[in-house]
């Protein structure tokens, strides 16, 4: 009896502490936070923690430059946090007070971490470290971006790291086969539909399922070439009107006549961007919108004998209209709360550096905005990641923008955009009904735009 | 008894201190659960009450009161209510399908002979062994509409006429989240009801027979008034599991929400506004809205099916 007692008490006491084991955590979280303000004071023996995203590149890149920033600077430790769901785990750490000291988290991935931040206003100010030398370098127009500039002073708050343009894939073999032509005007794009229908073979698809964003390397910069990078920026900025311009409109018909004219791939509706991409890669059709990073996604997925991935821009309406290209960064930023601010703002310059580019390039098709970047690292990325970076050689201009920030709203008009997109290709919405849907939200949106 | 335990020891303050050492030791037992709870659900719960009156991000640094304002929002805003109705079209199909598949299941195995009894029951169950997601993920390539089983074996039987894109349309997409969610289900219930079923003596079945009642009179005239108390209870789980697990397999197997936000429901919408569009406060007002739902429907159901408990 006294030693069951005994037994029971001991188990009580266990469970009472385990519901104190919560605590423990965030204490010991608290005075490591307490020694990192300790070791900021020295300069020596200093600690940075790095939080990035571990996308189609993974995070081998990131580990290399953590190793070769500590070679070039002895004391430093890097600590290096990646993971597919970034946004999830560094939520709590931002929320308690506790950030990560560097973050590369883009402003499209779903959890909304950076556009959260700028709304919050809680990044710290980096137009220091584009000064001189770097501010030359940089691609033009790249560091007065939405994302990067947000609130219309000058000031940079994030940094563009990654700098790619999208456009449409192609397989070079299969054109090569067949003595078909890259089309540059959208009339050229539907006849070699119809040839490649002839053999079985559609046109287009995209990830219908998962994210019908990527039409976004079409949408946005078609209505620029039909009614000039004015007729973008308000469509961007929810001016009123915009969603129903003619140039709207010549966008949306082209979806339309995809549709009608069947050149979408069937099934396209139900696929993820991972199972479009494969269909590609297959040659059951014959273009998909994506990105630099399509080649290293999909290194081990099966091709079709000979496949040789060619990069394209979008068709014009005209021959003679001005061909623009849908180009983005993704980005790096440094939080308000960081405890190492100085150390992360040299962490953010060494990315810059030529020797750094070689790496970021190398093990991950990453590039940043610097000019001449791809010529320097030509030789370690794949062949379709340097006709991204050159094809603004072809004449291709390249165009930018994202939506204006609003404060909090349940309305979100790219995802209506896109989403309805789908709807034409189901063929349960018009495209005026498409237009008026958008001016609505854009009729919203425009009286919360942040200031 | 214990009058001679009385008897035995009489000291009225023995007794108190007996009396106040098990009141202690209980206390003991239970004040870590108390805590436990207390923190992870009374909390949270709170806090979605609290934070729903606000406008805030995703990182709560900045909040800004606006009282019931986002409950305004709310009641106007088409795409919540279109979450409700898919919600709502769970909740009711998936319960009545489970339901009735798991409670047929349940009596032929509780009431047949068949040799492979504990062969069927293990198979019948172990989808429930399945982390949701691997089922969620299973049932997209299932739903493949070029390369998946469903779309090869209608090929196969010369029914192309019938095939779709399953997850993409607005048609196919509801029925084919829902069948999911009841291949997960079915084991769970049926066990829980062969355990029910288990419990009737099967005299009473012996003695149906020899009056001449056929296996379905029997099933619905002595089973299922004996088990109702277990139906009763089980359709408050249906309740429950069936808007929790709905976030996984529509979060897994329709990221986007489905075709037209046709497969989108109201946790999901809750993790959209909350996260994809920075809008936490109304997200936590979604909470809210969800919250009182379900309680209200538990509770009307109970009433609904309260019956005057049958004994045997």
């Amino acid at each position: 009896m006294k030693f069951m007692k005994a037994v029971a008490l001991i188990c009580a006491v266990s469970l009472g502490v385990s519901s104190l084991a919560g605590c423990q955590k965030v204490s010991s979280a608290s005075s490591a936070a307490a020694q990192n303000q300790a070791s900021a004071a020295e300069p020596q023996n200093q600690e940075l923690n790095i939080a990035v995203f571990e996308g189609g590149y993974g995070r081998e890149v990131w580990d290399d430059l953590a190793k070769q920033f500590e070679a070039k600077n002895p004391g430093v430790k890097i600590n290096v946090t990646a993971n597919a769901k970034l946004g999830d785990v560094i939520r709590p750490q931002i929320m308690n007070g506790n950030p990560p000291d560097f973050i590369f988290l883009s402003s499209t991935n779903e959890s909304g971490i950076l556009q959260s931040l700028i709304q919050d206003k809680k990044l710290e100010d980096i137009s220091d470290v584009f000064t001189g030398d770097l501010k030359d370098k940089m691609i033009d127009g790249t560091l007065s971006a939405p994302t990067i500039s947000p609130y219309g002073d000058g000031k940079i708050y994030a940094a563009p790291l990654s700098y790619s343009t999208m456009g449409l894939f192609y397989n070079k073999t299969l054109f090569k086969g067949n003595n078909w032509e890259v089309p540059t005007t959208w009339d050229e794009f539907f006849a070699l539909g119809e040839k490649a229908k002839a053999k079985g073979i559609a046109l287009f698809t995209y990830a219908a399922a998962n994210d019908p964003s990527y039409n976004e390397i079409v949408v946005n910069p078609t209505i620029a070439v039909a009614g000039g990078e004015q007729a973008l920026q308000d469509c961007l900025n929810y001016k009123k009107g915009a969603w129903k311009s003619d140039a709207v409109k010549k966008t949306f018909d082209i979806y339309q006549k995809i549709k009608d004219g069947g050149y979408l791939l069937n099934g396209t509706l139900a696929m993820t961007h991972t199972q479009s991409q494969q269909q590609f890669l297959q040659n059951k059709c014959l273009f998909i919108p994506n990105g630099n990073w399509l080649e290293t996604e999909m290194k081990d997925a099966p091709k079709a004998k000979g496949f040789e991935y060619g990069f394209a821009g979008l068709p014009t309406f005209n021959k003679t209209d001005k061909k623009y290209i849908w180009a983005n960064c993704e980005e790096m930023y440094i939080p308000k709360d960081a405890k190492n601010i100085p150390l992360a703002k040299k962490f953010l310059a060494f990315l810059y550096e030529d020797a750094s580019i070689q790496t970021l390039a190398g093990k991950a098709g990453i590039i940043p905005p610097i000019k001449g970047a791809a010529n320097l690292v030509k030789n370690s990325i794949d062949q379709s990641v340097y006709d991204t970076f050159t094809i603004t050689d072809k004449g291709y201009i390249p165009v930018t923008g994202s939506y204006a920030l609003t404060s909090q709203t349940e309305v979100n008009l790219r995802d209506d955009l896109y989403q309805d997109l789908n709807q034409i290709m189901a063929g349960t919405l018009t495209t005026d009904k498409w237009s008026e849907n958008l001016e609505k939200d854009a009729g919203t949106l425009s009286s919360l735009i942040l200031k | 008894m214990l009058t001679a335990n009385r008897a035995k020891s009489g000291n009225p303050r023995v007794l108190r201190s007996r009396k106040k050492q098990r009141a202690g030791f209980i206390a003991a037992c239970t004040v870590p659960t108390v805590i436990l709870f207390t923190v992870f659900m009374l909390y949270p719960t709170v806090n979605v009450f609290y934070m729903s009156l606000f406008r805030m991000s995703s990182l709560s640094l900045n909040k800004e009161f606006i009282g019931l304002q986002n409950f305004q929002i709310l009641f106007r805003d088409e795409k919540f209510w279109q979450a409700f109705r898919n919600n709502l079209f769970f909740i009711v199909f998936v319960t009545a399908v489970t339901m009735t598949v798991s409670l047929f299941f349940a009596a032929l195995l509780a009431q047949t002979e068949l040799i492979e009894k504990p062969f069927y029951r293990t198979v019948f169950f172990f989808p429930n062994v399945l982390s949701l997601v691997v089922i969620g993920v299973l049932f997209v390539q299932i739903y493949d509409p070029t390369m998946g089983i469903l779309t090869s074996t209608l090929k196969a039987v010369h029914s192309e006429g019938l095939i779709h894109a399953w997850l993409g349309e607005k048609s196919t997409v509801r029925w084919c989240v829902a069948a999911a969610m009841i291949w997960q289900a079915v084991g769970y219930y049926m066990v829980m009801y062969m355990a029910g079923m288990d419990g009737i003596p099967k005299d009473l079945y012996e003695v149906a027979s020899m009056e001449g009642m056929g296996k379905f009179r029997q099933f619905f005239s002595i089973t299922l008034p004996l088990m109702w108390e277990i139906i009763r209870v089980t359709i408050v789980f249906f309740i429950i599991s069936t808007i929790n697990m709905s976030f996984v397999f529509v979060k897994v197997m329709t990221p986007t929400g489905g075709p037209s936000g046709q497969s989108e429901v109201l946790l999901t919408y809750m993790y959209k506004q909350a996260f994809t569009n920075s809008n936490f406060g109304y997200a936590m007002a979604v909470g809210v809205f969800v919250f009182i739902f379900s309680f209200i429907l538990a509770l009307i159901s109970n009433k609904l099916t309260a019956k005057e408990v049958i004994e045997y």
